[in-house]
């Protein structure tokens, strides 16, 4: 479950009536995540009810709901063992319903979405961690994606499903900007896994407030990264999370933090943890184990516990959990995660905190480790709480 | 200096306050104009400076083209193929309000989300909470205007006009502090919206970029490599500073005008001081008796001038500042009707225009008083002194004086026409001409005296006295002569520049307009248009009843090496050589190779650029840049900043527009002229379009004319008032210097009317000396203004008309001046009884 | 106290040359009154300036108080002339815009005496002309003779070696004339000073210890 960023992109789509427009002087930059403003998603598809998906084509766009994302993250190593971690996000959100853009006009620049892109890569063994941020208007084909397989970029970055019909076709995630670059290759190594019901993943009590969400678990990478003007060739593995949707959170969330990990023993684990503002997790928290036959269990907020052990304070004063006690007793699964680097946290127009992570512990009484990512939200002083809608 | 000198000094002001009065108040006054003309002048140019770079925030370079603009598929080629990442998009026009048609509004389209890079003092921040990004976007016709205009409240929808089309927009936002720097009169829209608005998708008015870095060359030369034939790289501070450019010629005129409202000022310090030391000059004896030293004395005089001049120049700023508010308004307007769109909120006060004022006033006064102070160490202290030993030098040094006076004059106006001295060397040779005809005023009063010795006979014992006080008084006499005359020289040159100029105008309306009606899209001002109409339409229009023909032209603007050049592209049949007069000996000639794809270019073009008949002009096209022919140069008053014409047939050759600027109709009758007009405005819904008559259009022309020039008549009365306060004081002075002889008179039988006429007599002698010094002057002045100045600052030749009624006016303004100066001394002389004046000592 | 030798003076009028004084030698020892006698355009009045240090002779030597002054600089002979040289004019010459104080006051502030100094010497002085209490009154306001009386007090204030006078009674009434006149003889004397005065009138010209009588440019020395 991936509200979380729905709530970025909706924070950052800032779709205020009328009544409310007055500009100011530039405050300091960094919106709240869980600031949404009064969103109307009257003219936008919702996700209500179960939805067929169909691949290639749910891996392109669905213009039809408001926000949507594309999210690879990956752990990599170089030639002499050094090992990175690399995360390359593509974010659309749309401004209005597609029929209200049709009586706009006929401008080229016209356009219904607002793309933002995230890079980042962290250097484990340098302790180095960097990011880009940019943005770009869905029109003049500066931005966009395709309607029928994976095909999406933001000016040159891009990521681009090589062989447009194949369903498992490999992937070329390329991306660079001022010293970071990317240039990768993905083969898939597991199919779609669908998330929450057969895909539809609640967010909140009310029905209507939920997501299509599903994750491709393991990719084969290899390719290049470029960090302080090197050139690297790297391999690894990577994870694709998708998640498109139209209503906006629940009122009393304040955040959440979402866990990925591949396990070396050819299991997938992703949980998600919505907190509330009581400081109370929200009972629509849930996660998903891929076992190494590819078997779905779905797990919900009670059958899983985390417990942070250790923080760490960012360079704004922000403090952030930094390791953790997972515990999933229904898989009897218990794992000790922690950074592989202290500082991953992305600070452009929104502050979080997303990096590569390992884990150490036993399923079933056998050792079990792996590595994955970690991504952590609303950790800012007192954001606002969400208003009910 | 011992305190007592001091208090000499200050007393003897008090008991003349009329003196210091004068002194104090020609100082202000020449102050005033001087500042107030370098305030409204640096107004207008900080304003625009101040939006300019609002507009341009960050950017380095900017990519522009001519008024078609730069195609969206540039900007995608930079963002995703050159990779440049501080680029932002501009789409700018103009709109007019519907309520208010002769106000326009910049129309700023943007991205908000490329802006980061390039300009941030918008005051808003598109990932703030509070930037309506959405809205922006999604809507068309969505705006954010600056704060506090009524004109666009927040959640207003504004009808507006563009190119005769109406739109609606609709207000979603504020921005705070938008005047501040200088976006108060800017709307700021999605580069979407302002596109379909302005009615121009597909194109850019500009790319702006910030090419900076290590990679600087190597972007520029990749930019340059991917653009089109028609746009150019061009350096962002570059561009603004052609931009000024333009305005300076205007300027420098009016500066010049200013400083010579100064210089009639220092004349009055340079009078006042001279009386002063006059009077006491037996003071003066005594006190270098005492043991004063000389320079001592001059010391005394100085500290009398600066305070003068001290007190004559924090009221000249104060007024000038109050005088600058005012003068503001007409300065911009003239630069909104000639040059670019500005608005100038508030008066702008550069602490160095204050200084240089403050300098200008207290260095003139001091100047001023050099002269008088010298003369006042040269008092002697001799127990028994003569006048006469003054006057007699001033008599004989009155002819060395013409003789330089009139080398002054000769190299003033050699300086001026020479070619290379540029404007400033015409305003030093404006300036040498002045000076020098105010050394011939000693001559000009020697030779009334000698013709009003007649006088004797015809107005008694009064007409004699006053022709003999002439000479008697010639050093006074000759400094008040010289200051009313320079006056009405001005009068005299400015009203013959300002005449010349009109009625060129005139002429030149009067064969350029031939058509009955003239046709053109209702739009902003500043703003290149096209009429909005289709062939089915003008089809109509050519065809209705009454219209024998029509033409239409084309304006265009291209981006060329030295800035925006226009473009006017005619269909040339046989009226043009009609409307289009050219210079030089073989209009057919030229004619005919214009007929066969040769240029004209305007006068004001020809004498910028240097190009002439047989040279080439280089004119970007959309498939590169092509070399035209030059058949010739025609004389246009439309601007200063010079056009060149085409033929349609030529400009179809290069350009894929077949857009119309405007249409003139010739029709069979002049009658029909209502019908036609309405006809045509019928014809041509839904747009806007006014039709307008010849006489109309030329009203307008000259309105605009007229309104240009007010400033110079304000200037020119302020000129007029400073010279009358100086003529003022100088009769004054005279007459109250030779009281006691007055008295005398009245002593020996003079009776008070008698009184009255010697002096009323003496000041029309100086009127008419000063007449005599001022009508050549004046000629002189508007020949270099008009032949030189002019045509170097603004390119145009004008007729120099030099009609009767200026003389008159100047000769009755001389000795009119005069006369009105001579009534207040006149009283006084007539009043005071013979007895107190002979006691005085 | 002063001497001269071989005085010359002569000026250019229209392109010719007029001798005013020729070879005109002369004493006057401290102390003394001498009357410089002779009819109007004589020469007196010259001979006076040059003396003063006014003007500068185009020959000859003149000596005040022991300094020879025809070779000082104009400003040095001003400063001379402020220091050691107080005079007495026909037409008074008093400064019209200071008060009759302020007039006495000024040749003390010319020699750099100090206010509270001055003040009371100021005082003293009215006190001995008898306008003691016209100290504050402006020239304009007294009538001939009181002016004359002030210009004797500033011509005495700041202690002079040598009083030059032109014509001090010629712009006022015989009576109004004694008065003054035997103020000034009687002023000086106490002093102790020396004084030229340059009169057309018999009887004046008899109070003198001496007469220089200037004829046609040249001195003659009197006696009686």
């Amino acid at each position: 479950m991936h509200s979380w960023r729905r709530n970025l992109i909706l924070s950052f789509a800032l779709v205020t009536t009328a009544c409310g427009g007055d500009v100011s002087i530039p405050q300091s930059r960094g919106v709240a995540i869980t600031e949404v403003l009064a969103g109307d998603a009257t003219g936008f598809a919702r996700a209500a009810g179960p939805h067929e998906f169909v691949f290639p084509r749910d891996h392109g766009v669905h213009s039809d709901f408001r926000t949507e994302w594309w999210y690879f993250t990956g752990h990599v190593q170089d030639e002499s063992r050094r090992e990175y971690g690399f995360q390359l996000t593509f974010f659309r959100s749309a401004l209005a319903p597609p029929s209200k853009l049709e009586a706009a006009g006929d401008s080229a620049w016209r356009a219904n979405d607002v793309w933002m892109a995230h890079l980042a890569i962290g250097d484990f063994n340098g302790g180095e961690f960097v990011s880009r941020e940019r943005f770009a208007r869905g029109a003049l084909e500066l931005a966009g994606a395709s309607a029928t397989h994976l095909d999406v970029w933001l000016e040159d970055w891009q990521a681009t499903a090589l062989r447009p019909d194949d369903p498992s076709s490999p992937v070329r995630l390329v991306a660079s900007e001022d010293g970071v670059a990317l240039d990768l290759v993905l083969q898939p190594l597991r199919a779609p896994l669908l998330q929450g019901d057969e895909g539809l993943s609640q967010k909140g009590s009310r029905p209507g407030n939920a997501s299509y969400y599903y994750s491709v678990t393991r990719w084969q990478t290899e390719g290049t990264l470029g960090l302080a003007g090197e050139t690297l060739a790297v391999d690894g593995t990577a994870w694709l999370d998708r998640e498109w949707s139209s209503s906006a959170l629940e009122s009393g969330q304040v955040g959440w933090d979402w866990f990925s990990l591949q396990l070396d023993d050819g299991s997938d684990l992703m949980l998600y943890l919505m907190r509330r503002a009581d400081g109370s997790i929200d009972p629509t928290s849930s996660g998903s184990w891929l076992s190494p036959s590819g078997q779905v269990h779905r797990l919900d907020s009670s059958e899983f516990a985390v417990l942070p052990t250790s923080t760490w304070m960012s360079p704004g004063g922000v403090e952030y959990p930094s390791a953790w006690q997972l515990e999933v007793s229904a898989l009897d699964l218990e794992l000790e995660v922690a950074p592989q680097l202290a500082d991953q946290e992305l600070r452009g127009t929104f502050r979080y905190w997303e990096g590569g992570v390992r884990a150490v512990g036993t399923r079933g009484g056998q050792p079990v480790a792996g590595r994955g990512f970690v991504e952590l939200t609303g950790y800012e002083d007192r954001p606002p709480a969400v208003p009910d809608r | 200096m011992a305190r007592l000198l001091r208090r000499t000094g200050i007393r003897y002001l008090r008991r003349h306050p009329w003196q210091f009065v004068l002194a104090v108040g020609g100082v202000a006054l020449g102050v005033a104009v001087a500042v107030s003309v370098a305030l409204a002048t640096a107004s207008a140019t900080r304003a625009f400076v101040l939006t300019n770079e609002a507009l341009t925030g960050t950017a380095t370079h900017q990519i522009v083209a001519g008024s078609e603009g730069l195609p969206d598929e540039l900007y995608r080629q930079l963002r995703v193929e050159v990779g440049v990442r501080a680029a932002a998009p501009v789409v700018e026009g103009f709109v007019a309000l519907a309520a208010n048609p002769a106000r326009s509004v910049r129309l700023l389209g943007i991205d908000p989300l490329a802006e980061g890079s390039i300009r941030n003092q918008f005051g808003a921040d598109p990932a703030t909470r509070d930037f309506p990004l959405g809205e922006l976007l999604s809507e068309s016709g969505a705006v954010l205007a600056a704060a506090g205009d009524e004109r666009f409240a927040l959640g207003q929808s504004v009808p507006v006009l563009v190119d005769g089309r109406q739109v609606q927009l609709h207000v979603v936002g504020a921005v705070r502090g938008a005047e501040d720097s200088g976006l108060g009169d800017v709307l700021l829209a999605d580069i979407a919206t302002a596109q379909e608005v302005l009615g121009v998708t597909g194109r850019l008015s500009r790319i702006d970029l910030r090419l900076d870095g290590v990679d600087e060359d190597d972007l520029v030369r990749r930019v340059q490599g991917i653009l089109p034939a028609t746009a150019r790289l061009v350096a962002a501070q570059a561009r603004a500073d052609t931009t000024v450019q333009m305005t300076r010629a205007f300027e420098l005129n009016l500066q010049a005008m200013s400083l010579l409202a100064m210089l009639c000022g220092l004349f009055l310090i340079y009078n006042t001081m001279t009386f002063s030391v006059v009077q006491r000059r037996e003071q003066f004896g005594a006190l270098r008796a005492l043991g004063v030293t000389r320079a001592e004395i001059l010391r005394l005089v100085l500290a009398e001038a600066t305070l003068i001049g001290a007190v004559g120049t924090v009221l000249g700023v104060a007024g000038g500042i109050g005088l600058g508010n005012g003068l503001v308004r007409l300065v911009t307007r003239t630069i909104n009707d000639l040059y670019f769109v500005v608005t100038v909120r508030e008066l702008a006060l550069p602490p160095l225009t204050i200084v240089t004022g403050v300098v200008l006033g207290m260095g003139g006064t001091l100047l001023a008083a050099l002269i008088p102070a010298a003369e006042a160490t040269r008092v002697s202290a001799r127990l028994a002194l003569t006048r006469s030993v003054l006057e007699e030098r001033a008599l004989r040094t009155s002819p060395r004086l013409a003789a330089v006076g009139v080398g002054g004059v000769a190299a003033g106006f050699a300086l001026a026409r020479w070619s290379g001295g540029g404007l400033a060397g015409a305003f030093a040779g404006l300036l040498l001409i002045v000076l020098g005809a105010a050394l011939m005023a000693p001559v000009a009063v020697r030779l009334v005296a000698v013709l009003a010795a007649p006088l004797g006979r015809l107005a008694g014992a009064p007409g004699l006295m006053a022709a003999r006080a002439m000479t008697a008084g010639l050093s006074r006499t000759a400094v008040a002569v010289a200051a009313l005359a320079i006056a009405v020289a001005v009068i005299v040159g400015v009203g013959v520049m300002v005449t010349s100029f009109r009625m060129t105008l005139v002429n030149w309306l009067g064969h350029t307009l031939q058509a009955d009606l003239y046709v053109s899209p209702v739009s902003p001002r500043g703003q290149a248009a096209t009429l909005p109409l289709d062939p089915a339409q003008l089809a109509a229009v050519r065809a209705a009843p009454g219209v024998q023909r029509t033409r239409s032209i084309r304006a265009v603007s291209l981006e060329t090496e030295g800035g925006a050049t226009q473009l006017l592209v005619v269909e040339h049949d046989e009226p043009d050589r009609q409307a289009y007069r050219l210079r030089g000996d073989d209009p057919d000639i030229a004619w005919q190779s214009f007929a066969d794809g040769a240029v004209l270019v305007s006068e004001p073009y020809a004498e910028r650029r240097g190009v002439a008949a047989g040279d080439v002009v280089t004119l970007p096209t959309p498939s590169g840049a092509r070399v035209f022919a030059v058949a010739g140069v025609f004389y246009s008053y439309a601007s200063d900043r010079g056009a060149v014409m085409m033929t349609r047939g030529v400009y179809d050759l290069w350009w894929d527009d077949p857009g119309i600027s405007g249409l003139s109709v010739y029709l069979d009758s002049p009658e029909s002229a209502q019908a036609v007009a309405e006809f045509t405005r019928n014809a041509l819904r839904p747009a806007l379009v006014s039709v307008i008559s010849n006489r109309e259009l030329r009203e307008q022309s000259l309105r605009v004319f007229d309104r240009t020039f007010l400033i110079t008549g304000v200037l020119r009365t302020l000129v007029t008032m400073v010279a009358f306060a100086g003529v003022l004081g100088a009769i004054l002075a005279l007459q109250l210097e030779r009281a006691r002889e007055h008295g005398m008179l009245r002593a020996t039988g003079f009776t008070p009317a008698q009184l009255w006429q010697t002096v009323l007599w003496q000041s029309s002698l100086i009127g008419i000396a000063a007449a005599i010094l001022a009508l050549p002057l004046g000629w002189l002045l508007a020949w270099v203004m008009i032949h030189v100045i002019n045509k170097r600052s603004f390119g145009w030749t004008l007729q120099m008309t030099v009609p009767a009624e200026v003389l008159w006016q100047a000769l009755l303004v001389a000795v009119g001046a005069a006369l009105i100066a001579g009534i207040y001394p006149a009283a006084r002389i007539a009043r005071t009884p013979p007895a107190i004046v002979l006691r005085e000592d | 106290m002063v001497r001269v030798q071989g005085l010359g003076k002569s000026y250019v009028e229209a392109g010719a040359e007029h001798v005013i004084l020729a070879d005109v030698d002369g004493e006057i020892a401290a102390g003394e009154f001498v009357a410089l006698v002779g009819r109007s355009g004589s020469g007196k009045s010259t001979l006076l300036n040059l003396i003063a240090g006014i003007d500068r002779p185009d020959l000859g030597e003149i000596w005040v108080g022991g300094s020879r002054i025809d070779t000082l600089s104009e400003r040095e002979r001003t400063l001379f002339r402020r220091a050691r040289v107080g005079f007495v004019f026909q037409f008074f010459n008093l400064i019209a815009t200071l008060t009759v104080a302020e007039n006495l006051q000024l040749p003390l502030e010319l020699v750099g005496r100090t206010r509270g100094d001055a003040d009371g010497i100021v005082a003293g002085l009215l006190e001995e002309i008898g306008l003691a209490d016209r100290g504050a009154a402006f020239p304009d306001r007294l009538s001939g003779g009181e002016q004359q009386r002030v210009a004797i007090a500033r011509a005495l204030v700041h202690d002079p070696d040598l009083i030059i006078a032109d014509e001090p009674t010629g712009n006022l009434d015989l009576e109004t004339g004694e008065q003054v006149l035997g103020m000034l003889g009687r002023m000086v004397r106490e002093r102790g000073r020396t004084m030229l005065m340059a009169t057309h009138s018999r009887e004046v010209a008899a109070r003198a210890d001496r007469r220089w009588r200037i004829v046609e440019g040249r001195l003659q020395d009197e006696q009686g």
